[in-house]
Parts: C-alpha cells; sequence; structure tokens
C-alpha cells in the first residue's frame, strides 16, 4: 500500500525514489491481479538488455529474436508462481539464460550471424594498423569486424564461461546476481571469470596488448 | 579504441559489444510479435486464466480495435453471404434490361402478335401512342421493398418505334421474365414539360 502511494504520489511522505526491485514487483503484483496489460511495462522495460545478454551467449541475431519472445512467454505463463523472493529482473535473466543454454545444447553447431555480415575475412594486426589511420567514417565497418571477432572468441568458450563474462563484462552484473542467475556461489562465478577471461585473452591475443 | 600501441584492452573490446545492438524500428516488431504471442498464450490458458482474459481485453490498446475489426469482419461476411443470391438475382434482372434494350432496335411493328399483347399493358400503351416525345422508363422493383426502384432503364423514344402493339410486346416481354426477387415494370415517362 505505502509502495503504491509513493508511486502515485512520489514527492509525499518519505519521497524516497523507489528501488528497480519494488517499482518491478508493483508491476509484478499488477499483472498477478489480472492486468495482463502491465507485463508490457516490464518487456519493454527488460527487453533490450535480454535480447543483449541472449545474443551475447548465441551470436545469432535470428536466433536471439526467437528466445528473447520464449523468455518473455514464459515469464508471463510462469508470473502467477513468482513470489518476489528475487528480484523480477534476476529470475527474468535465470529464464533467459536457461532458455540460451538449452537452445544452445540443442544447436552445438549451429554457424552464429552477426548483425552485419563481413564479406572479408581481414587479418586481425591489418585491422589495428587500419583502425588507427583510417577516418571516421571507416571505423564503423572496424568495429563490426572487432565484434564479430569477439564473437568469434566468445564461441571458443564454453556455455558456463561464456555466460559468466557477458553477464559480469558485458551486462555488468554482480557477482551475486550473476551467482543468483546460474545457481551457483559467488565463488564459482569468480573462478569461472577468471578461467573465461584468460581463454578470451588467449583467443584473441594478435588484437590484445 | 586502439591505445598508443595501436593494441586494445580486452575492456575496449566489451565496450565495442556493447553497443552492438539492433535498430531501434527492430523493437516495434519485437512488441507486436509478443503481444501476439501473449493472446495466443492466453487463449491456450482459457481454463485456467479466466479471470485475467477480460482485463487484457479491457485494458489493452492494440486489441480492443482489432477485436472490434474482426467482429466487423464476420458481420460484413454473414450479411454478404446472406444477400449473395438476391445480388445475383439483381444482377441477372439487369443483365435481362441490358438486353431487352439492345433487342429494341430489332423489333418491328411486324415482328409483335396481336395475342402477346396483355390486357394489363393497355393504359401504357394507350399514352404511349399519343405521347411522341416521351420516354419509355423499365425499373427493376425489388418485390420485398416494391417502394424503392434498384435499378432503371430509360429507352429514348427514338429507340422505340410508336406503336401501340410493340410498346405492348414489351411490356408482356419484362413480365414473362420476373424474378423471384425483382420485378420488372415498364412506364412512360413524359419529357418536355
Amino acid at each position: 500500500m505505502n509502495l503504491v502511494k509513493a508511486i502515485t504520489h512520489p514527492f509525499a511522505g518519505t519521497s524516497k525514489a523507489l528501488s528497480e526491485r519494488d517499482s518491478d514487483w508493483v508491476v509484478v503484483q499488477r499483472v498477478q491481479s489480472g492486468d495482463v496489460a502491465a507485463f508490457d511495462e516490464l518487456v519493454i522495460k527488460y527487453r533490450e538488455r535480454i535480447y543483449s545478454v541472449i545474443y551475447n551467449l548465441t551470436s545469432n541475431k535470428e536466433d536471439s529474436y526467437d528466445l528473447s519472445q520464449d523468455s518473455f512467454i514464459k515469464a508471463f505463463q510462469s508470473i502467477g508462481r513468482f513470489q518476489g523472493k528475487s528480484s523480477f529482473f534476476t529470475w527474468l535473466y535465470r529464464i533467459a539464460v536457461n532458455t540460451s543454454l538449452s537452445h544452445l545444447k540443442k544447436n552445438r553447431h549451429r554457424r552464429f550471424l552477426s548483425y552485419e555480415h563481413i564479406a572479408e575475412e581481414t587479418e586481425s594486426s591489418d585491422v589495428l594498423e587500419v583502425l588507427a589511420t583510417k577516418t571516421s567514417a571507416e571505423r564503423p565497418t572496424l568495429i563490426k569486424e572487432l565484434q564479430h571477432k569477439l564473437n568469434e572468441a566468445l564461441q571458443t568458450l564454453s556455455v558456463k564461461h561464456r555466460t559468466v563474462i557477458v553477464l559480469f563484462e558485458i551486462d555488468k552484473l554482480s557477482h551475486q546476481d550473476i551467482a543468483e542467475i546460474m545457481n551457483c556461489s559467488v565463488g564459482t562465478v569468480r573462478s569461472r571469470l577468471h578461467y573465461a577471461k584468460k581463454q578470451l585473452q588467449s583467443e584473441l591475443q594478435d588484437l590484445l596488448d | 579504441m586502439p591505445n598508443s600501441s595501436n593494441k586494445l584492452d580486452l575492456d575496449q573490446l566489451f565496450d565495442l559489444k556493447r553497443a552492438e545492438k539492433p535498430a531501434e524500428d527492430f523493437w516495434d516488431g519485437f512488441q507486436k510479435d509478443f503481444r501476439q504471442r501473449q493472446l495466443q498464450t492466453l487463449i491456450k490458458k482459457e481454463s485456467s486464466w479466466s479471470r485475467l482474459v477480460p482485463a487484457f481485453f479491457a485494458r489493452s490498446s492494440v486489441l480492443v480495435p482489432l477485436s472490434c475489426a474482426a467482429v466487423a469482419l464476420f458481420v460484413l461476411i454473414v450479411n454478404f453471404q446472406e444477400n449473395a443470391p438476391r445480388q445475383n438475382e439483381y444482377y441477372d434482372a439487369v443483365l435481362m434490361a441490358e438486353e431487352i434494350g439492345t433487342q429494341l432496335s430489332s423489333y418491328t411493328d411486324n415482328s409483335v402478335e396481336e395475342s402477346e399483347i396483355p390486357v394489363i399493358a393497355e393504359s401504357i400503351t394507350d399514352q404511349s401512342a399519343s405521347t411522341a416525345s416521351a420516354i419509355f422508363v423499365m425499373d427493376l422493383i425489388p418485390n420485398d421493398e416494391p417502394e424503392s426502384l434498384s435499378y432503371t432503364r430509360e429507352f429514348p423514344t427514338s429507340t422505340i418505334p410508336a406503336d401501340n402493339r410493340f410498346v405492348a410486346a414489351l411490356v408482356s416481354y419484362t413480365i414473362a421474365h420476373d424474378s423471384p426477387t425483382f420485378g420488372m415494370a415498364m412506364r412512360q415517362q413524359a419529357v418536355g414539360f
């Protein structure tokens, strides 16, 4: 009740801003009480982050689209059972990550597809030399090439290591959140992160310091 | 971006990866697809989610017009199916009227026998004989709504020989070809008054 008051009268009472977790919980309760359209608010809020994490795990835009849709539908179907013990955001991420991992297990040899197909493979050393000298108009192509190479390197990691790297380094989640999402300890997260970064550095040694 | 030694560090690569996003308009299609799938889910789960469905329809700004359009389309289809036989008869009757029009030029006094003239046509033919500046009008009249004319075909007098017998025969012809839904009626319409 106080939460609702704080939303409708944000400057009344304590005037303390609601945390993301609390504001999500209010929307979740609206959906649970029959306001199905309120789920749109959650989709709009998290669609980019969910799509991003799935894309970074699969490196395939078509699969990412379908898996993101699947994740939101699964969340919608299960929201009646969500009790708010964890944040909605980690709960939704867990659904997205599990959906992606399940898909990756079924499609181990699937070729990844980046946003921009790069027709000509350029050697990484060439890329760096050119990047330093090219004009700003030519840089986007080279940036896409670097993104492509990182995608390739990510695909060499196991799905568990890839997931940790994506959630920590790209999505900037905390170790604690990642541990909740992956249902493991914070120590395991740190260990996987360390190993994954080491392997990535090895894969990308031509590009890196 | 590259540092002084032309090399990147891993964080810079992650920054590039973070910037890898679909275009803005991508999300419109995404949201639309999601709503469709959400609706399908609701329909499938109707029995267990029955309390949520009315709220969904009541609040969605997209689905309400869509539902109205679906209902309107359904009504149109049903209406079309109900009216289809009537429409077909109407077009047949119009074609028949047009055919009569084209046959006018081929009629002559000699082509019509005395016995073909029905009594009902006599009042018309009497008038037509005395009105050289008239045109003859054939109406298609819906039987269920006799007050409304649904089709009118005019025959200028220049195309019709000014002969009582011929006009009476024409009226006889049209009455003989009445359809169950549409009646044909020939009338004389004076012009120049």
